[in-house]
């Protein structure tokens, strides 16, 4: 959460100059007090509903002897403290990365292992969809400087949203092609698609999509914020392309390991 | 079995069970929208006794869903639950004649105390639907 100081920094001095950055600082403060309202929303939404399905089946589980809350109470109870963990983890590292205290530790990467372990996680959780990851490059998969534990999350955001906005499932492939002394890294799925208006918010913090795309789906509305952040922070960028009915690829460069002279 | 009708709203699937769950399976009949468009579809079509309704919802919102309600059926006693932390939603439902307002987490054994005292209990209404509509 940025600071709003220096709102009224201008205040009392006499030139209209002053005036109208007074005005600019105090219309900046409103929206930066609205985007804090917004997010302050989700987070309580995003938090006390799984928060709400712990709660709710211990207590049922305490005073129930029935067979379907006996089944259901330890699943959803976990399946809801998974939910409420990666919440909490996603505000965490918002909050490190606004403080710039989150530091890459950067080594050599083999992107064809890691690309590997995250749809290998993706496969045992997702049924519905199907996974692929290809180079296209003939040289082969790059090696690229990266903090491996970062990149994962980056490739896992990505799939995860992947996932996430196309509830019909289909197939999801992952494409390594290498450009300009860096590694061009595509996710692609075949879901509800985002519209051109909207591709440009969504990397924004708390920008989850309208409905009816955001139906059914859920999430702090931190994920592509935080991938994003990421991706910069290793050098690299990241945009969007996308037609709605048709899915979306997402695309991030990170920089390639250099080459032993 | 009839049972008294009871209408759940809310998108998250989980918090569905959960709430269909808290309410026993022998004295009452759910009815599931997942969000405020399928839940004015169904009030019409299934005549709940009672109505459970999340506030922050796509496809028309808690606060459109419970205006509608009480204007065309302002005998049904509906129950708000929300995920929110703002005041001013308290104050909007309330002044919409929203019957109760939870805040999530709540207690299931609760909601479920508060429905029976808005429908009676079963064993005062045995299994004659609409007590809450004389």
């Amino acid at each position: 959460v940025s600071s709003t100081n220096g709102a009224s920094a201008d205040l009392g001095r006499g030139s209209s100059d002053a005036r109208d950055e007074s005005l600019d600082a105090r219309a900046e403060a409103a929206e930066q007090s609205e985007v804090i309202d917004r997010l302050i929303s989700t987070v309580s939404h995003e938090l006390r509903t799984p928060l709400s399905v712990i709660v709710g089946y211990a207590e049922l589980l305490g005073a129930r002897d029935d067979e379907e809350t006996r089944r259901e109470a330890p699943i959803r109870i976990k399946e809801a403290a998974e939910r409420l963990s990666s919440v909490v983890e996603n505000i965490l590292t918002v909050s490190s990365l606004d403080s710039g205290s989150l530091f890459l530790e950067l080594v050599p990467v083999d992107l064809e292992d890691a690309v590997a372990e995250t749809i290998a996680r993706f496969e045992r959780e997702e049924i519905g969809h199907s996974f692929a990851s290809h180079s296209m490059s003939p040289e082969g998969w790059p090696v690229v400087t990266a903090d491996p534990v970062e990149l994962g999350r980056i490739l896992a955001n990505l799939v995860s949203n992947a996932c996430k906005y196309s509830p019909g499932g289909g197939e999801i492939v992952v494409r390594a092609d290498r450009q300009d002394g860096s590694a061009v890294v595509s996710v692609s799925d075949e879901g509800l698609g985002i519209r051109e208006e909207e591709q440009e918010r969504v990397f924004e913090r708390v920008s989850r999509l309208d409905a009816p795309v955001q139906r059914g789906t859920r999430g702090s509305g931190l994920g592509l914020y935080i991938t994003r952040a990421l991706v910069e922070l290793h050098g690299g960028s990241i945009w969007v392309e996308s037609e709605p009915g048709r899915g979306s690829t997402f695309t991030f460069t990170v920089p390639l390991a250099s080459e032993p002279a | 079995m009839t049972g008294r009708r009871v209408l759940i709203v809310d998108d998250d699937a989980t918090l569905r069970q959960l709430l269909r769950l808290t309410l026993p399976a022998e004295d009452y009949r759910i009815f599931e929208a997942e969000d405020g468009q399928k839940a004015l579809e169904l009030v019409d079509h299934f005549e709940p006794d009672l109505v459970l309704l999340d506030w922050k919802m796509p496809n028309r919102s808690g606060e459109e869903v419970l205006a509608e309600l009480k204007a065309f059926h302002p005998r049904l006693p509906v129950i708000v639950l929300t995920a929110g932390i703002q005041a001013r939603h308290r104050m909007v439902a309330d002044s919409l004649g929203a019957d109760v307002f939870l805040t999530k987490p709540f207690s299931p054994l609760e909601l479920l105390a508060c429905i029976e005292q808005l429908l009676g209990t079963p064993a005062e209404t045995g299994s004659a639907p609409s007590s809450a509509r004389p």
